[in-house]
């Protein structure tokens, strides 16, 4: 059957519409404990996953023919239904498809179907089979609606949705406190970010009248123009600022100057840059299918999906980007070192994801969106491989994770050693593999901006090399010894759930070949990525989908005399001549640096341990602080909770003693006993008194009528 | 044929009403019987009854009359129970002394 090009555009409603169906098939499944639905649960949510994916495929080859260019913008518009619309203000549940949805698609439904294969096997015996499905499907949902909404407020509803899913998913074995703790504090953090991404949102609608993209892109490109037209290119704001005054609308340019801020912290809340980068770390409670889906892959990547689509109101305040920028090179550079000196498997991996964020951020910051969106693609792959692969370490020893207690699996595990090799080299940045090309790409944006910027993520990527290998060294290289863990899945061992692996006491062991097979395709993207997507054009793609980044800042040649287009021309040769020769520099420097930083780590966690030790007798220190993560969660609690807590106690106290004890018990529940004090005494209990009072009453009554009749009348 | 009263009858007829009515309560007031105290309800409710009547007459409008029958009615049925609940006190403290009944104050 051929489907023309318009059909695959029309049939883009069923990308969010197949695991909204899934999750709705998983939930009623929920109520059925037979085996039957419980595989039905998994095959139902792979296919309705994979089946999106394909439709994001059809989408992708028939995109270049169906797009239209409207304001300069590239794109389709995706039937939904009507949503909301009330006066001026408008937001359907339609879709906007250009190519940096198509590549944000492609990695949810792609990824998603990879990792929810793994999970079919690695949740098998959960009681819980059919509500992990549930939430995957609920999750997917939200991230397709979050990448394709064509306007600001579905993918508001698409960022709450995924913040939903990856709540329910941390708590997921809901008996374990520390698992419900983290949870809570993952929605929490969530929520402070949240909070400004809301009045961003609404900061926008004020400005702009409208929050569709189609409408705001192009306004905010014509502000832009406005600007450097007018000499101003510094701060568009400001000049915008400048030209209308505050009581005619100008209060709309400070709120223009402040909407990057705002959006900025929802982002830094859903990508986990700090100060609000706290949550991450914990979510690691979640199932590790699901640190590798929404904890590294996609959900956290949301913060610069939404910055890269919105970079237009970005650039209209400079410094909101610097900031961008001057966050995500700080965080990249924080994480890596507490990851350095972390003990859990997950947490080093939960931390390189937070650092690796930070590059993402801080190639938005720099305008490099084409890089931090290749980032965002590369490290999808490679991270979802190192997760699913420490979580294929747990599954066999147990849910032990403690880097001291695992040593030379590689015998034990060969298949998943090599798989994580694959990953690891590809985060380390090794010349070839994925994660270098990106990296790279970051890295010559940021230098060409801010060399000090660019010297710290090049710091960070030495960093990012040791620590990735002092992991995979420890667990797989060396003598073999190892200590089991006490838990299954999240659950302590004695507790009884149903199924039997028959594993629980025996040696470590590798995974079914089914379970390994979705591995290997994430490995193949994880070293190979590099050329599969630069060969895709995904630059070009990611500009295409931002071009205005370029024609703002490159230099403006329009209506130029020849001789000064010439001269552009040749100063244009010579910008790539240079790029080219910092992409040389900073790639391979970078690369093989790295490299050496690999061989640095295979000394002390492969081939004498004991010098390790001895190197960490001197730096203990530096190693408390750095394993307990700079105490920032011990700063929270000082500076926030407890200090919220004194409220806490402060109002309960006040309750109990001002509005208890004084209004309800003095005030309230004293005046109805003294009234009737004072009323009971009229009741003497003589019958005779009652008839004189009742007499003498008729008296006054028959002598006030008397004496209206006689003096009035 | 029936006359309407004229005013002179009529004022004989309200004085004998009012006068029934400030002995009964004079009565009510003053004595501590109970079985007396019922009896001179009893009065008032006559003078009530008389004035009701004479008005009636007066007017030439036997609402009024209809009344009384009424009252006469509920009246009788009243004592009934009235005397029913005097004997009933009686036998809790073996005295018709209204006084007796008096803790029942506030």
């Amino acid at each position: 059957m051929m489907l023309t090009l318009a059909d695959s555009v029309d049939l883009a409603k069923w990308i969010p519409a197949a695991p909204f169906l899934s999750m709705v098939f998983c939930a009623g499944a929920c109520c059925f404990k037979n085996e039957f639905a419980r595989k039905a649960s998994a095959w139902v949510t792979i296919g309705m996953i994979a089946f999106a994916f394909l439709l994001t495929c059809m989408l992708a080859s028939g995109f270049g023919d169906a797009a239209t260019d409207v304001n300069g913008l590239k794109w389709v518009h995706g039937a939904g239904f009507e949503w909301i619309n009330i006066g001026d203000f408008s937001a359907n549940f339609t879709f906007y498809i250009d190519t940096l949805t198509i590549i944000m698609l492609s990695v949810v439904t792609g990824i998603g179907t990879l990792i929810a294969w793994y999970a079919m096997g690695y949740m098998d015996g959960d009681p819980g089979y059919s509500r992990f499905f549930a939430y995957i499907s609920l999750f997917i949902f939200a991230m397709t609606c979050l990448v394709m909404g064509d306007n600001l407020l579905l993918l508001y509803l698409g960022w709450e949705g995924v913040g939903l899913a990856s709540y329910l998913l941390i708590g997921f074995y809901y008996r374990k406190p520390s698992a419900i703790a983290a949870a809570k504090k993952a929605f929490i953090v969530n929520r402070v970010g949240d909070f400004g991404f809301a009045l961003g949102l609404m900061g926008v609608f004020v400005v702009f009248g409208t929050i569709q993209y189609a409408d705001i892109i192009p306004a905010a490109q014509a502000m832009l123009d406005h600007a450097h037209a007018s000499g101003l290119p510094e701060n568009a704001a400001a000049a915008l600022h400048k030209a209308e005054p505050f009581w005619n609308g100008g209060h709309k340019t400070l709120l223009l100057a402040a909407i990057p801020f705002l959006l900025m912290m929802g982002a830094f809340g859903k990508s986990a840059q700090l100060p609000l980068h706290v949550w991450l770390p914990d979510a690691m409670e979640g199932p590790t299918p699901v640190s590798a889906l929404i904890h590294a892959a996609t959900m956290v990547t949301a913060g610069v999906y939404m910055i890269a689509r919105l970079i237009t109101v970005f650039q209209l305040n400079p410094e909101a980007l610097q900031v961008i920028a001057a966050v995500g090179g700080i965080t990249a550079f924080f994480a890596a070192t507490i990851a350095m000196c972390q003990y859990d498997l997950k947490r080093v991996w939960a931390y390189s994801t937070i650092s690796q964020l930070g590059y993402m951020f801080l190639g938005v910051g720099v305008l490099a969106t084409g890089g931090a969106i290749f980032h965002l693609v590369t490290h999808a792959f490679f991270k979802a491989l190192l997760f699913l692969t420490a979580g294929s370490v747990m599954h066999a020893m147990s849910g032990q994770l403690d880097l001291r207690k695992i040593s030379g699996l590689q015998r034990k595990m060969p298949v998943t050693c090599w798989l994580m090799f694959a990953g690891c080299l590809a985060l380390a940045g090794v010349p070839g593999t994925s994660g270098w090309f990106s990296k790279d790409m970051i890295l010559v944006a940021a230098w060409e901006q801010n060399q000090m910027l660019a010297w710290v993520g090049i710091i960070t990527a030495l960093m990012t090399a040791f620590y990735t290998f002092r992991l995979w060294f420890r667990v797989f290289m060396g003598p073999e010894r190892y200590e089991m863990g006490h838990e299954h899945h999240g659950y302590p061992m004695d507790e009884h759930h149903g199924d039997d692996h028959g594993h629980h006491a025996h040696e470590p062991h590798e995974m079914p070949m089914m379970m390994n097979l979705p591995l290997f395709v994430l490995a193949i993207g994880a070293v190979l990525g590099g050329f599969i997507f630069s060969g895709m054009g995904i630059i070009d793609m990611v500009d295409a989908s931002t071009a205005h980044v370029a024609a703002a800042h490159g230099p403006a040649v329009q209506h130029a005399s020849a001789a000064v287009a010439a001269a552009a021309e040749k100063a244009a040769h010579e910008a790539k001549e240079h790029e080219e020769y910092l992409h040389n520099m900073i790639g391979f420097g970078t690369g093989l640096a790295g490299v050496g930083m690999i061989l640095l780590a295979a000394f002390f966690h492969w081939f004498n341990r004991g010098a390790a030790d001895i190197v960490l007798k001197f730096a203990r220190p530096v190693q408390t602080l750095l394993y307990n993560k700079y105490y920032i969660d011990e700063l929270y609690d000082a500076i926030i909770r407890k200090p919220l807590k004194g409220l806490a106690w402060f109002s309960d106290t006040l309750d109990a003693m001002l509005v208890d004890q004084t209004v309800v018990d003095g005030v309230a529940g004293g005046t109805p006993p003294l009234i009737g004090r004072i009323l009971r005494t009229l009741q003497r209990g003589s019958l005779q008194g009652y008839a004189l009072t009742m007499g003498l009453g008729l008296v006054v009554l028959v002598f006030l009528v008397a004496w209206k009749v006689l003096v009035s009348g | 044929m029936i006359d309407p009263l004229n005013d002179m009858v009529l004022t004989h007829y309200l004085l004998t009403g009012a006068v029934l009515f400030g002995l009964g309560m004079i009565g009510f007031v003053a004595r501590r019987n109970l079985i007396v105290m019922f009896l001179c309800t009893e009065m008032m409710f006559q003078g009530i009854v008389i004035t009701l009547v004479a008005f009636s007459r007066y007017h030439m409008n036997f609402d009024g009359q209809v009344f009384v029958i009424f009252v006469l009615t509920i009246a009788a049925a009243e004592a009934a129970m009235a005397l029913g609940l005097v004997v009933y006190l009686y036998r809790r403290k073996h005295s018709l002394d209204a006084d007796v009944w008096s803790q029942m104050n506030g």
